[in-house]
């Protein structure tokens, strides 16, 4: 158990060293953006930060071979995914409560505190479902191949995110003004997400062992 | 302090010139009774050897009686029985003496000339 | 007592197929792995290490499997590949608070030590590090946690001559304080001349032989004369043979027999372990008179 601390300080420290400046330039961009009230149509940021700390710890760790020292660090091979998995996670929660914080300073521009809600769980949701069908293409294809699928994936995902939030906007309201069941709607997304999200952790486990053959 | 010189290219196996030098440093008085030499690891990196060699060397070291170890101490200049022991090496160097003079005597060469080239020998040794 | 234990070993690839059927690594010594290029020798430390599967086989470390054990094997193993796996934009003084705390058995005393003797910077990237510098970084983390099996694969190449022999001295130092088992495989025959006791040599996936260093090369010769003392029956003392318009050279695993076979015709000298890796290993076109 300690050890999947460790594995998880070790991603964090990584992340932190690596790629403070680009991250926090990102997110003050975001906020700006925000401010402006674009707020819908800038959901994709938080996806846009996770898919960049999540695609880009792998494709360092890629172009360093970590995975020399992946295996000679003294843990299970299902200890180093349940950490990356863990890591991607809290960094999805982080970053869609980030910009929860950011939207809520959005209410200046006339949004309700509810939809913002709304959004916190749409960035939540969209955020796990990316990552969950990321990483195990990851861990087949390596980073360098995969790069053409996680393309594919973040396009379709950016646009379906804004296919959904233009379905929002029922009646012409620009902002998100959910009623009891879009409620339950988004938690029951959410809910999907965290599924997909866990299946994608048992998958990639199986893959990563796999890969190893070879 | 123990000195051993290991020529790589002798006809003698090195672990065996270990063990001569060893000796005859005991024998000689050089090394003193109960003395602690090197660990083999110590020996084996100092004289660019592989451990195998100095382990063997000790080991022969130790089943003629010059040695002995300690476990956890290390390996000492063994304090048994060193009359003896000097009394084998003169026996050995007699054998040796001995058959110098029966080739000498063969080839009808003269005692002086024999213990000439005796002389010169240990003059070659010390250099 | 054996460190490594290797029953049936066999992995496949298209072009490459590694067949070990039995090999031991004796605990407490330096076991030099030799072999070409492609020989098999970074395959088999894979394997040990557990980075990639067998076809067929098994592989015991401290009597153990990694399929058992692996965490606790290898909290006592330490592994010098040819990449280290450090993210390079790191510092070295954080890739050693990420790795270190892994470690049951990790010494800081003796990585600091290390770190302050060959004035490795602590707060420079890795990849700010010259490849001499890497390298030391590298064997330092692998030797602070104490290991007792210590795996390395080409540890001194691509290194100028001074770093190559901080690292060898380094290895000695350690080999003289402490039981450790090491493993190097190399094609740098030259840094085994005066340090290993065992020598495994390996050739397009299959064992050539493992012996020991010392009793190797104080048994072997090279043997230089005039091609006309090459006959069918002299030819079969020699185990690597060149035969050139001017005279021959060959590989004598057995002096003794090579000096009854050819007295004084001949010129005998020494064999260095690069002589004998290649000499077997060689794969020459016959010569025709």
């Amino acid at each position: 158990m300690g050890e999947l601390k460790l594995l998880i300080r070790k991603d964090c420290m990584v992340l932190w060293a690596t790629m403070k400046f680009y991250l926090l330039f990102l997110g003050a961009l975001g906020a700006l953006v925000s401010f402006i009230g674009v707020s819908a149509g800038m959901s994709f940021y938080p996806i846009l930060l996770v898919y960049l700390t999540c695609y880009g710890l792998a494709s360092l760790e890629e172009q360093s071979c970590s995975s020399t020292l992946a295996f000679s660090l003294p843990v299970d091979l299902s200890q180093v995914v349940a950490a990356r998995y863990l890591t991607v996670f809290v960094e999805c929660v982080a970053f869609s409560l980030v910009f929860w914080v950011i939207n809520l300073a959005g209410r200046l521009v006339g949004m309700t505190s509810r939809s913002i809600g709304a959004m916190l769980l749409f960035y939540l949701a969209v955020s796990l479902a990316l990552v969950s069908i990321m990483l195990p293409l990851i861990y087949y294809f390596g980073v360098m191949r995969s790069r053409m699928a996680i393309m594919a994936v973040y396009l379709v995902g950016f646009l379906g995110s804004g296919l959904l939030t233009g379905l929002y906007t029922v009646g012409g309201t620009p902002s998100v003004d959910p009623t009891a069941t879009a409620g339950l709607f988004h938690w029951g997304v959410l809910a999907a997400a965290g599924v997909l999200f866990l299946l994608s952790y048992r998958f990639s486990t199986l893959v990563a062992y796999k890969r190893r053959g070879l | 302090m123990v000195n051993i010189n290991l020529s790589n290219h002798s006809a003698v196996p090195m672990y065996e010139q270990i063990v001569d030098q060893i000796k005859g440093q005991i024998l000689s008085g050089r090394l003193a009774q109960g003395e602690l030499l090197p660990s083999i690891r110590v020996l084996a990196r100092e004289l660019q050897v592989s451990i195998i060699t100095t382990k063997r060397a000790y080991e022969e070291l130790e089943a003629q009686g010059f040695l002995s170890t300690v476990a956890g101490k290390g390996t000492f200049v063994a304090v048994q029985n060193p009359q003896r022991l000097m009394e084998m090496h003169l026996q050995k160097i007699e054998g040796y003496l001995q058959q110098a003079v029966d080739a000498a005597q063969a080839a009808q060469i003269p005692k002086e000339q024999l213990l000439e080239m005796i002389a010169l020998l240990y003059e070659e040794e010390s250099i | 007592m054996n460190t490594i234990s290797i029953r049936g070993l066999v992995k496949k690839y298209p072009t490459f197929e590694l067949n070990i059927p039995s090999l031991d690594i004796p605990q407490g010594y330096i076991t030099g792995f030799v072999g070409r290029n492609g020989a098999g020798k970074t395959t088999t430390i894979r394997l040990i290490m557990d980075m990639i599967a067998p076809d067929r086989g098994e592989i015991r470390i401290f009597g153990k499997t990694m399929a058992q054990n692996g965490r606790e094997i290898k909290q006592d193993i330490g592994l010098v590949g040819d990449v280290s796996g450090y993210i390079g934009q790191c510092k070295v003084s954080q890739i050693h608070d990420m790795i270190a705390p892994f470690y049951h058995n990790w010494d800081e005393d003796l990585y600091q030590r290390y770190i302050k003797r060959f004035e490795i910077p602590q707060n420079n990237k890795v990849m700010k590090l010259s490849k001499g510098q890497n390298k030391l970084f590298y064997l330092i983390m692998a030797l602070s946690h104490r290991p007792k099996l210590l795996i390395l694969d080409e540890p001194t190449a691509n290194l100028d001559p001074v770093a190559r022999a901080e690292i060898l001295d380094i290895l000695k130092e350690r080999m003289a304080d402490e039981e450790m088992t090491i493993l190097y495989s190399t094609h740098i025959t030259s840094d085994l001349e005066h340090a290993g006791d065992y020598l495994i040599l390996i050739d397009q996936g299959q064992l050539v032989f493992t012996q020991e260093k010392d009793s190797l090369l104080e048994n072997s010769c090279i043997v230089k004369g005039d091609n006309s003392l090459i006959t069918p029956d002299t030819r079969g003392i020699f185990t690597g043979l060149v035969q050139t318009g001017v005279g021959f050279r060959g590989l004598c695993r057995d002096a003794a027999l090579a000096r009854e076979t050819f007295g004084q015709e001949v010129v005998y000298d020494p064999a260095t372990i690069e002589d004998i890796m290649v000499y077997t290993t060689r794969r020459d076109e016959p010569w025709e008179n």
